[in-house]
């Protein structure tokens, strides 16, 4: 058995601002097995972001929770950036917009890798070329809204990756993408967690994005957890029937068209 | 074979920034047959969305013309201009952003069959009702404010309203992109049934291939603002020719597996 | 929540709503109370206040009851300053509305008369107005209003060029609405929200201006107002104060309850929009 990175047991998650209205997450118990690729799939309302965020430890603080979550992989809550590495849907809100793009990597690399300005400089380009930024000497001094919105979430998942984490959550980071650039995210993301042996913890509406990469996918829906299981086990023998109605309306290319071949 | 329902050719359209010039569109030309869907798939950026909103003359291209229905499109000014809207109309992409934040479902409904002058006020409610009765709303939503509804519902409003004035073309813009798996499967099945029952022709942007090719009997292909492939959807997607269209076909995520074939 | 129970649970907005209240009622009530031409002269002059309770505030000058003058002045100060905010945010609103929704020529001619109208200091421009048209009400609040309406037509335009881009206003556009009716139902009505905001500042200053105004001699003489009782005041500064401090306290606590107000009001918007 490989070992445990965290536990989550019987976790609530309500915000108080609609107290009347239904927990956001109630009474979830999952694993994080360590170098996993863990998808958590949803629909909207499906409390799969307040999850993202509460592993995180970045729930509002208005927020009340109730159960636990543990982490036998650190001894303690692990530390945002140096622990795990966070990448959000929207990756142009996520950068400042009046720091470069080396500024805003070599940030991180200074404070978790105790390294001085000059070696942070150097650590960030090195991330850039690793996240395959087209020409990563112009990138370092670029300022975000000069980016396209694939190469700002390739710089977010450089700062993510930059203190080498052992955990990387990825929120929809791909939502906000068109598909073309999301294939090549995803593909990004799969190699940087295989090759550094990260665990990822990927938050997804698409279970088929999930099911190409993902080791085990956990489906959500309204604030519980629907099932958990290997990937395709979980797609092949699915064991609620809300699992198999996110299969069953899943559009892909094998998908028998809705329209005949002519006009009506 | 007939003529097409609407025909735009060689349109163009230059955006001048402070420092560069960026073509939005490029000598595009698409067809749309009376009753047919037209898939307009593109990365992001390819000038699809303008595309759409040139059809509908929400933004004037530099050059090119419009056939819609044997007349110019693009000579419509004032009360001509008018009198064409209501046969082509839009569904956008964000149903919350689509609606003046103070509007409620009546009222929503009620705006293009006033503008059009069909019915009197009572008249215009029982339209309003048998509208979202079509959409499969209960007719007793019309009340609430458009905020008070969900997303599935919101799209399902702004359908009724762009079949409010009995259009002959519908622009789709990214129209089930942002609404859940579930939901999105509905709507599309309610865009097929409503194309059969009043032979209506849309135009359905889309970033997601198989999608389109769910939906739409023919397929653009836009890139940097060309449409650079057309041909039927199963056809483009068994057989992409151009490099755009392969990497649209590449890009389309596959379940795993799927239950009952493991 | 209502917007009005949100209002009252801030302490800016309870206290500015209930400073406002009372005004209102001050002004509403002022016939009542005081149904003598507060101008008459009613006793001797310069009594101090708290001294005789015929005249809680004393008496001016010329022996005339001071507390009827400051309850009659509200009126001049309140209609004046409200009625001036409504004419410049009325106008305001649409000349923005007009600009930033018409666009090109029209946009440009409109906004340099805004220009032209805001390198005048606000109240020189309500002074030269006031001393050419000779000094009545309406003309008193015509001239404020000159100063005032480029601030809401300026703000209105930036909110009309934001949302003339929403999907809302191309889906008014595809339904065929005519233009008018566009910017009239679909976009003005959202680009208010913020202006109405203004109509604090508007309304204090329009108060202040005022009072300068009457204090210079350029009011209705027939009217009482708080600028003219301090300017009545001022000859006799040295030996009775009171007599320009009372009205200035009214002053000051009137300009207070309308910030108060605003403060509250906006506050109680934006937790509105928070929400939905």
């Amino acid at each position: 058995m490989t070992p445990l990175l965290a536990r989550i047991s019987g976790l609530s998650v309500s915000y108080r601002a609609d107290r009347d209205a239904a927990p956001a997450l109630d009474g979830i118990d999952l694993d994080i097995v360590a170098g996993e690729r863990l998808a958590i799939i949803g629909e909207s309302g499906s409390g799969k972001s307040t999850l993202a965020l509460a592993v995180a430890g970045l729930l509002p603080r208005s927020a009340v929770v109730d159960g636990r979550i543990d982490w036998p992989a650190y001894g303690k809550a692990p530390l945002p950036g140096r622990d795990y590495g966070f990448v959000f849907q929207d990756a142009g809100a996520s950068l400042n917009p009046v720091l470069t793009v080396g500024e805003q990597i070599a940030e991180v690399a200074e404070r978790h890798l105790g390294v001085g300005w000059f070696e942070a400089f150097g650590r960030a380009r090195e991330l850039l070329e690793r996240v395959r930024i087209p020409d990563p000497d112009a990138a370092l001094g670029a300022y975000p809204h000069q980016l396209s919105g694939g190469q700002r979430q390739r710089v977010c998942i450089a700062a993510a990756i930059c203190a080498r984490p052992k955990l990387l959550i990825a929120d929809e980071p791909t939502s906000a993408l068109d598909m073309v650039v999301q294939a090549e995210i995803v593909s990004l993301l799969d190699e940087l967690v295989r090759e550094d042996g990260m665990t990822l913890l990927f938050i997804t509406h698409d279970i088929a994005l999930a099911s190409g990469f993902a080791d085990r996918i956990a489906v959500f829906h309204k604030a519980r957890l629907v099932e958990a299981g290997s990937t395709f086990d979980t797609l092949a023998h699915p064991a609620q029937p809300y699992t198999a109605s996110l299969i069953a309306n899943h559009i892909d290319l094998d998908t028998p068209p809705l329209v005949s071949a002519g006009p009506a | 074979m007939n003529a097409p329902l609407l025909s735009a050719a060689g349109i163009s359209k230059t955006y001048s920034g402070a420092s560069r010039r960026v073509a939005a569109l490029d000598n595009a030309s698409i067809a749309v047959m009376r009753g047919e869907t037209l898939g307009l798939v593109g990365p992001s950026g390819s000038g699809k969305s303008t595309l759409a909103r040139v059809l509908l003359r929400l933004i004037e291209p530099d050059a090119g013309t419009i056939d819609f229905d044997g007349a110019d499109l693009l000579a419509q000014r004032g009360e001509r201009l008018r009198r064409t809207r209501r046969r082509i109309q839009m569904v956008f992409q964000d149903p919350l952003a689509a609606f003046n934040p103070r509007a409620t479902v009546a009222s929503a409904l009620d705006d293009p069959l006033r503008i059009h002058g069909m019915g009197g006020r009572e008249g215009r409610q029982a339209i309003a009702a048998g509208l979202l009765e079509r959409v499969g709303l209960d007719p007793a939503l019309a009340s609430r404010t458009i905020h008070e509804i969900s997303g599935g519902q919101r799209q399902r409003v702004a359908i009724a309203r762009a079949i409010a004035t009995g259009p002959d073309l519908i622009v789709l813009d990214e129209a089930v992109s942002a609404l859940d798996v579930s939901v999105r499967a509905k709507i599309l099945e309610l865009l097929v049934d409503l194309q059969r029952e009043r032979e209506i022709a849309y135009v359905f942007v889309s970033h997601d291939l198989a999608v389109v090719r769910a939906i739409a009997h023919r397929v653009a292909v836009m890139d940097a603002g060309r449409v650079v492939e057309q041909g039927s959807a199963s056809d483009v997607v068994a057989n992409p020719s151009s490099p755009t269209a392969r990497a649209l076909v590449d890009a389309v995520p596959r379940l795993a597996a799927r239950p009952g074939n493991s | 929540m209502s917007v009005l129970q949100r209002l009252l649970r801030s302490p800016e907005g309870a206290i500015g709503l209930a400073i406002l209240c009372l005004l209102a009622a001050t002004a509403m009530s002022a016939g009542a109370f005081f149904p003598r031409d507060p101008l008459s002269i009613v006793g001797p002059a310069l009594v101090p206040p708290f001294s005789d309770m015929a005249f809680p505030l004393g008496t001016d000058r010329l022996g005339r009851d001071v507390l009827a003058e400051l309850v009659h002045g509200s009126r001049a100060s309140l209609m004046v300053g409200i009625a001036a905010a409504a004419v410049a945010l009325v106008v305001g609103a649409l000349v923005g509305t007009l600009a930033g929704f018409a666009g090109g020529l029209i946009d440009e001619a409109l906004m340099r008369i805004v220009d032209a109208f805001q390198v005048v200091p606000a109240f020189l421009l309500a002074l030269a107005f006031v001393s050419v048209a000779g000094a009545s009400l309406p003309v008193v609040v015509l001239a404020i209003a000159l100063g005032a309406w480029t601030a809401p037509a300026r703000l209105a335009r930036a909110e009309v060029l934001s949302i003339r881009e929403r999907d809302y206003v191309a889906a008014a556009r595809v339904i065929g609405m005519r233009p008018l009716e566009i910017a009239l139902r679909e976009v003005l009505p959202n680009a208010l929200a913020p202006v109405l905001a203004l109509s604090s500042v508007i309304v204090a200053s329009s108060v202040l201006i005022e009072a300068a105004l009457s204090f210079l001699g350029l009011s209705d003489p027939n009217i009482v107002t708080w600028g003219s009782m301090i300017a009545e005041g001022r000859n006799v500064l040295r030996s009775a104060p009171f007599l320009s401090i009372v009205p200035g306290i009214a002053l000051m606590l009137t300009v207070l309850g309308v910030y108060l107000f605003s403060e509250g009001l906006g506050q109680a918007l934006a937790g509105r929009k928070a929400r939905t």
